[in-house]
C-alpha cells in the first residue's frame, strides 16, 4: 500500500492525530464506564438477592400457615402469584419438583439446571432462583436486563455522549479552523515554491487579516520588491555592457598611445575619456605620469650632462687635494710641536694660579675678621646711643621738676605777701588798741578811785596791744628773712635749670655724633662684607681658572696624541685620494655612456 | 417504544438540517447559477430533514429482538452519502470511473450499516470489519486519485476542497466508534446517548459540510456539479 500521501501533509497528520486523540479519549471513557457500570451491577444483585429471598421466605410462611401438605394446590398458587411483591416488571416462576407449577410469564421461565451462575442473563432477562423449604421445590425470578442494570445506562451512556460529542467538536474544529490554517499554509509554501523557481508572477491575495493573512502580504511585498530588483538589475546589465563597450574602445586607444611611450616618445598623451570616472582617473593618471616621466628624464638627460662635466672636475680637484694631503701632513707636525710646548706653558701657569688662589682665600678669612670686628662695634656704638637717650630722659624729667619747685616757691612768696597784709592789719589794731588803752587810762585817772581797777585793765590792755605790736613786727621781720632765702633759692633753682637745659644740649649733641659713629660704622660693616665676599669669590673662581688650566693642559695633551693619529689619517687619505682619482676616471666613463642611453628619449626641449 | 430525550434530539437535528437546507436554497434564489450543485447540497440536508422529522414523529423505528432500530436513518445515510462524496469528486473532477467506484464503496459502507441490527453477533462483527475496509478503501481514494484531480489545480477550489475532504473522512471515521459503543453492539450507549450523538455527528458532518460547500460555490466562480475535466 502507497503511503506517500502521508509523507510531509500536515493536513493530513492533522487528520491522523486527531483520530488518535479520539481513540484515546475512547479509551479513557471506556475504562471509567467499566468502573461505574461494575459498581452499579454489585448493587443490582444485592438487591436482587433480597428480593428473591424474601419472596421465598413469604411464600414458606404461607405454605406453613395454610397446609401441612409439602405440594401446593392450585388455590395457593393462584394466591401466591397474586399477592407476592416482587417489583415492577420482573416475572415469578414456582417450580415444585423439576415441573413449572406456576408463572407470572410462561415465555420468560427458565430451568434451575439452565441457570449457570447466579446473576445468569439470557436474552435480555437476568434469572436468580432460591429454594424452598416447605415444599419440595424452588423459585426462578426473572428481571428485564435493563433493569437490572438500570442507572448504570443512563449514567455511562451519558459520559460516553459527552465524551463524544466534545470529540466530534475537536474533529470539527481541528478540520475548519485547523485545516484551514493547514490549507493556506500549504498554498502559502507552493505559491513560494514557484517564487523560488523564478515565476515572480504568482499571486498573493487573501482577505484573512491574522497572521498568516500578514505572511501573505509580506511575500507579495518581497516578490513585487525582487521583481523591480530583477527589472532594475537587468537594466543596469545593459547598461553595464554599453559601457564596457565603451571602455574596451577607450582602453585600445590607451593601450596604443602607451605602446608609443614605451617606445621613447615620451612627449605622446592619452584622449582622456570623460564618460567612464576609473578610465578618465586612468587617464589622467597615466599623463600626469608621463609629464613627470619626461620631467624626470629631460632632468636626467642635463644632469647626466652636468655629472659627466662635474667628474672631470672632479678628478682634477681630487689630484689637487692630493697635493694638499701632503702640504697638511706637514702641517700636522708643526702643531704637534706646537701643542707640546703648549702644554709646558700651561704646567706653569697652573703652578701661579695655585700661589695666587691660596692668598685670595687668606685675604678672605682676613676679610671675614674684620667684618665681625666692625660688627661688634656697630653693636656696642647702637647700645652707647641708647644708654645717652635714657641719660636726656631723666636730666629732663629733672629739668620739670625743678620747673615744679619754682612754681611753688613763687606761690609761698604769694602768701608771704598775704601774711604780710595781714602782719599789718595787726599792727594797725594793736596801735589802735594802744591809743586806747592810753585813752582809758586817762580817762581812769580822771575818775579817780574808782577808776582805778579800770586803769589797771587799761594798763593791761596796752601792754597787751604793745605786745603783740612787737610779735607783728617779729613775724614782718621773719617773713622778710623767708622771702630773702626764697629769692635766693629761685635763683639758685633757675641756676641749675639753665645747666639742666645746658647738660641735655651737649647729651643731644653727643647723641647725634654717636648716630654718625653707627651710620659709618655700619657702612665700614657693609664695605668689608662686600670686600669679603668678593674674595671669597675671587677665592673659587681662582680655584675653578686652575682646574680649567688642569683641564686645558689635559686637552693639549690629548690634542698632541690625536695630532699623531692625524697625521696617520692624512697618510692615509693621501692613499685613498689615489683611489678617487682612479675610480673618478671610471665612473666619467660611465656617465659619458648614459648620456648616450637617456638621448634616446625624446623629450621637450 | 423511543424515549422522550431521544426525541427532543430528534427534533434538534431536525431544525439543524432544516436551517442548512434553506442555506443553499436561498443562495441559489440569489444568484440563480449553479443549480446542480446547489441542488446536490440541498438533497444532502433536504433528505436528511425529513429522515429527522420522521424519526421525532416515530415513524419507521422498528424494533429487533427487544433492541429499537431507526431504519429511517439508515435510509438517510444511505441516499445522502452518495451526494457527499459526489460533491468532493465534482470539486476534484477525477473522471467518472473514480467517481463510481466511490459511490459503490459509499453504498457498500452504508447497506453494511442497514443490515447489522438484522443478524446475529459474530456476524454482526464479520459485517462491521467489512464495512471498516469498505470506508478504508474510500478514504484511500479520496486521499490519492480524488485528492489530485485536475480540478483541484485551481487554487479557490482546492482549498474548499481539502476542508471538505478533511472535515469528511475525520466525521465520517467517527460514526463506526458509535456503532461499536450502540445498544446493538456493546451496549455502553443507551437509546438516548446513541441518538444525542449521532445528531450532533449528523448536524456538523451534513449541515457544516453543506454550509461550506455553499459558501465556497458563491464565491468561485469554476465550480459545478459533473466529474470531468471540460
Amino acid at each position: 500500500m502507497n503511503l506517500d500521501f502521508v509523507r510531509g501533509r500536515y493536513d493530513v497528520r492533522l487528520g491522523l492525530a486527531l483520530t488518535v486523540a479520539l481513540l484515546i479519549t475512547t479509551g479513557v471513557g471506556l475504562v471509567v464506564n467499566t468502573e461505574a457500570s461494575n459498581t452499579l451491577q454489585e448493587d443490582s444483585k444485592e438487591k436482587l438477592n433480597a428480593i428473591t429471598d424474601s419472596t421465598s421466605k413469604a411464600i414458606d410462611s404461607k405454605i406453613a400457615t395454610t397446609n401441612s401438605d409439602t405440594s401446593l394446590s392450585e388455590s395457593e398458587l393462584e394466591y401466591i402469584l397474586q399477592n407476592v411483591d416482587i417489583g415492577e416488571g420482573k416475572d415469578i416462576h414456582i417450580y415444585v419438583g423439576n415441573e413449572l407449577a406456576a408463572s407470572t410469564n410462561n415465555s420468560k421461565s427458565l430451568e434451575r439446571e439452565k441457570i449457570e451462575e447466579e446473576f445468569y442473563r439470557s436474552g435480555n432477562s437476568v434469572f436468580t432462583s432460591s429454594d424452598l423449604d416447605n415444599v419440595n421445590g424452588y423459585i426462578v425470578i426473572s428481571t428485564p436486563a435493563d433493569q437490572f442494570s438500570q442507572g448504570m445506562d443512563e449514567v455511562s451512556s451519558g459520559i460516553l455522549s459527552i465524551i463524544l460529542v466534545s470529540v466530534i467538536s475537536l474533529a470539527l474544529v481541528g478540520t475548519t479552523i485547523g485545516s484551514n490554517t493547514v490549507i493556506h499554509l500549504k498554498r502559502l509554501s507552493e505559491k513560494a515554491e514557484k517564487m523560488g523557481s523564478g515565476n515572480l508572477e504568482v499571486a498573493f491575495t487573501t482577505d484573512r487579516s491574522d497572521e498568516i493573512g500578514k505572511l501573505y502580504r509580506s511575500l507579495d511585498n518581497t516578490r513585487s520588491s525582487l521583481k523591480e530588483n530583477i527589472e532594475k538589475a537587468e537594466r543596469k546589465e545593459v547598461e553595464a555592457k554599453e559601457k564596457g563597450e565603451q571602455l574596451e574602445k577607450t582602453a585600445q586607444k590607451y593601450q596604443n598611445i602607451m605602446k608609443e611611450c614605451a617606445e621613447g616618445n615620451l612627449k605622446k598623451r592619452v584622449p582622456v575619456d570623460k564618460e567612464s570616472k576609473a578610465m578618465k582617473a586612468i587617464g589622467e593618471t597615466f599623463n600626469s605620469m608621463m609629464d613627470e616621466l619626461e620631467g624626470t628624464v629631460g632632468q636626467m638627460k642635463s644632469f647626466t650632462e652636468e655629472v659627466s662635466d662635474s667628474l672631470l672636475e672632479f678628478r682634477d680637484k681630487a689630484d689637487t687635494v692630493m697635493n694638499k694631503s701632503e702640504n697638511m701632513d706637514q702641517s700636522v707636525t708643526e702643531i704637534e710641536k706646537g701643542a707640546e710646548k703648549q702644554y709646558s706653558y700651561l704646567e706653569e701657569v697652573s703652578g701661579e694660579v695655585e700661589n695666587l688662589s691660596t692668598k685670595a682665600q687668606e685675604m678672605a678669612a682676613s676679610a671675614e675678621k674684620a667684618a665681625e670686628s666692625s660688627e661688634e662695634a656697630r653693636e656696642k656704638g647702637q647700645k652707647g646711643q641708647k644708654m645717652a637717650e635714657n641719660a636726656v630722659q631723666e636730666v629732663k624729667d629733672i629739668q620739670d621738676t625743678t620747673e615744679e619747685t619754682v612754681d611753688e616757691i613763687e606761690r609761698l612768696s604769694n602768701n608771704m605777701d598775704k601774711i604780710d597784709e595781714i602782719v599789718e592789719v595787726i599792727t594797725e589794731v594793736a596801735e589802735q588798741t594802744d591809743m586806747i588803752a592810753v585813752n582809758a587810762s586817762v580817762e581812769a585817772a580822771r575818775a579817780g578811785e574808782s577808776g582805778g581797777s579800770f586803769a589797771v585793765v587799761a594798763e593791761e590792755i596796752k601792754r597787751l596791744a604793745e605786745e603783740t605790736k612787737e610779735s607783728a613786727s617779729q613775724i614782718e621781720q621773719q617773713i622778710g628773712t623767708i622771702r630773702k632765702q626764697t629769692d635766693k633759692t629761685v635763683e639758685r633753682v633757675n641756676d641749675t635749670n639753665s645747666g639742666v637745659e645746658n647738660g641735655v644740649e651737649t647729651i643731644e649733641e653727643s647723641i647725634g655724633e654717636l648716630e654718625e659713629v653707627i651710620s659709618k660704622v655700619e657702612s665700614m660693616d657693609s664695605t668689608i662684607q662686600e670686600v669679603g665676599k668678593i674674595t671669597s669669590e675671587q677665592a673659587s673662581s681662582s680655584k675653578s681658572v686652575m682646574e680649567k688650566v688642569d683641564k686645558v693642559a689635559d686637552i693639549s695633551q690629548e690634542t698632541n696624541e690625536k695630532t699623531d693619529e692625524v697625521n696617520r689619517a692624512a697618510e692615509e687619505q693621501k692613499e685613498s685620494m689615489k683611489e678617487v682619482s682612479l675610480q673618478t676616471e671610471e665612473m666619467a666613463q660611465r656617465a659619458k655612456k648614459l648620456k648616450q642611453i637617456v638621448g634616446k628619449f625624446e623629450v621637450k626641449e | 417504544m423511543i424515549g422522550l430525550n431521544a426525541k427532543l434530539w430528534f427534533f434538534i437535528g431536525f431544525l439543524g438540517m432544516t436551517a442548512a437546507t434553506i442555506y443553499p436554497a436561498y443562495k441559489y434564489y440569489q444568484t440563480r447559477e449553479k443549480l446542480n450543485f446547489y441542488l446536490s447540497q440541498i438533497a444532502i440536508t433536504g433528505i436528511a430533514m425529513v429522515a429527522y422529522l420522521f424519526m421525532y414523529l416515530n415513524i419507521g423505528i422498528i424494533n429487533i429482538n427487544g433492541t429499537e432500530v431507526a431504519l429511517t436513518r439508515y435510509m438517510d445515510w444511505l441516499l445522502t452519502t452518495p451526494f457527499m462524496v459526489a460533491t468532493l469528486a465534482a470539486l476534484s473532477k477525477p473522471g467518472n470511473e473514480t467517481v463510481v467506484k466511490l459511490i459503490v464503496l459509499d453504498l457498500l459502507v452504508m447497506s453494511v450499516g442497514i443490515l447489522g441490527p438484522f443478524v446475529d453477533f459474530p456476524m454482526y462483527w464479520v459485517l462491521f470489519g467489512f464495512g471498516c475496509i469498505c470506508f478504508a478503501a474510500m478514504a484511500y481514494l479520496i486521499m490519492g486519485p480524488i485528492s489530485s484531480g485536475p480540478g483541484l489545480e485551481n487554487e479557490a477550489i482546492n482549498m474548499l476542497f481539502v476542508k471538505l475532504r478533511n472535515l469528511t473522512l475525520v466525521l465520517w471515521a467517527l460514526y463506526p466508534l458509535v456503532v461499536v459503543l450502540a445498544p446493538q453492539a456493546l451496549g455502553l450507549l443507551n437509546v438516548e446517548g446513541q441518538a444525542l450523538v449521532v445528531s450532533y455527528l449528523d448536524i456538523i458532518s451534513k449541515g457544516v459540510f453543506v454550509v461550506i460547500a455553499t459558501k465556497g460555490a458563491e464565491k468561485i466562480d469554476e465550480i459545478s456539479f459533473s466529474f470531468t475535466q471540460k
